[in-house]
């Protein structure tokens, strides 16, 4: 179903599958145009999930998807803000699913499972690199100007101040789990076999992937304790 | 360290990924196979995520000014970049 939520800046949608399960995981989904390639992957993995009697709510953050806000005028505090408003339909203890840098966003989790998580600096790198090749400026003038004024990278404009805290943005070391697919290079609790949904040009799908994230992902919960 | 030949792998697994193409249509890229301006799919952010992911699997770092059309001409221009990279 599609539901509201309100925070302090106004209401934005979510969606949510499983609905009176035991457990409710609130989704935090990947960014900016990671977030487009891998909308399907994410709600695929929901209804999986679904079949398996785990809730999930993924919520539209503040400038993203329905939300009537610009993304230029968002601060990164308005998303933490929007996902503790969120948290509040799901029940407690708050355990999240977060996919890519979603995983920026899970430090008021108290248990969550990460699908290759990455840190704000390494996302914008790809997004300030994209817009370098499509204007043909250099990266690290790019850089300094997102520093300085509100600048489109990739199809979103960004503020100064959004820009500079993601930039030192991180996933915080807690109690959290770890899937990382097979080719990717760095740390991890598990390997899913799968393709890198988040780089291919075009919005995809991975069967595969979602059978074998979502039975992860059961085998947490249990060791959560259900 | 890597052979030639697994770095040209490499490079080849990289494209598959980002184009979205069977490991079939990959396997027949050669030295002459046109890439940026040729393949539709292989935009500038798909070319950014290219280009760190050959950064990760390849421990090497791309410098931004080495960007440009020829680097990315062919596949063959790629791949001998990338095994330029990781001898140095």
């Amino acid at each position: 179903m599609i539901g509201r939520y309100r925070w302090r800046g106004g209401e934005e949608y979510f969606l949510q599958f499983g609905e009176g399960a035991p457990v409710t995981l609130l989704v935090l989904p990947a960014l900016f145009e990671e977030a487009n390639r891998m909308r399907r992957f994410t709600v695929s993995l929901m209804r999986a999930l679904a079949d398996r009697g785990i809730g999930t709510i993924l919520p539209d953050l503040p400038g993203t998807g329905e939300s009537l806000h610009e993304i230029g005028d968002v601060s990164l505090d308005d998303w933490r803000e929007a996902h503790a408003a969120v948290a509040e339909i799901t029940n407690r203890p708050l355990r999240t699913i977060a996919i890519r840098g979603g995983a920026l966003f899970d430090g008021a989790a108290d248990a969550g499972w990460r699908l290759a998580p990455e840190t704000g600096e390494r996302l914008l790198r790809d997004m300030v690199r994209a817009t370098a090749l499509s204007q043909g400026v250099a990266a690290s003038e790019l850089d300094r100007l997102a520093r300085a004024v509100p600048t489109k990278l990739a199809g979103n404009i960004i503020s100064p101040a959004f820009y500079s805290t993601l930039a030192d943005a991180s996933p915080v070391a807690g109690s959290y789990r770890t899937a990382r697919l097979e080719d990717d290079v760095a740390d991890r609790d598990a390997t899913l076999a799968g393709s890198k949904l988040w780089r291919a040009a075009e919005p995809g799908d991975d069967a595969a992937l979602v059978t074998a994230a979502s039975a992860d992902i059961v085998a947490w919960i249990e060791t959560c304790g259900g | 360290m890597k052979s030639p030949d697994a770095i040209a792998d490499i490079v080849r697994d990289v494209l598959r990924d980002v184009l979205s193409i069977g490991a079939k249509r990959a396997a027949a890229f050669d030295a002459d196979t046109p890439l940026f301006g040729s393949l539709p799919e292989l935009d500038s952010m798909a070319v950014a995520g290219l280009l760190t992911e050959l950064e990760d699997r390849l421990g090497i770092m791309i410098d931004d000014d080495d960007v440009d059309g020829d680097l990315l001409a062919t596949f063959g221009s790629l791949r001998d970049y990338a095994i330029r990279k990781v001898r140095n």
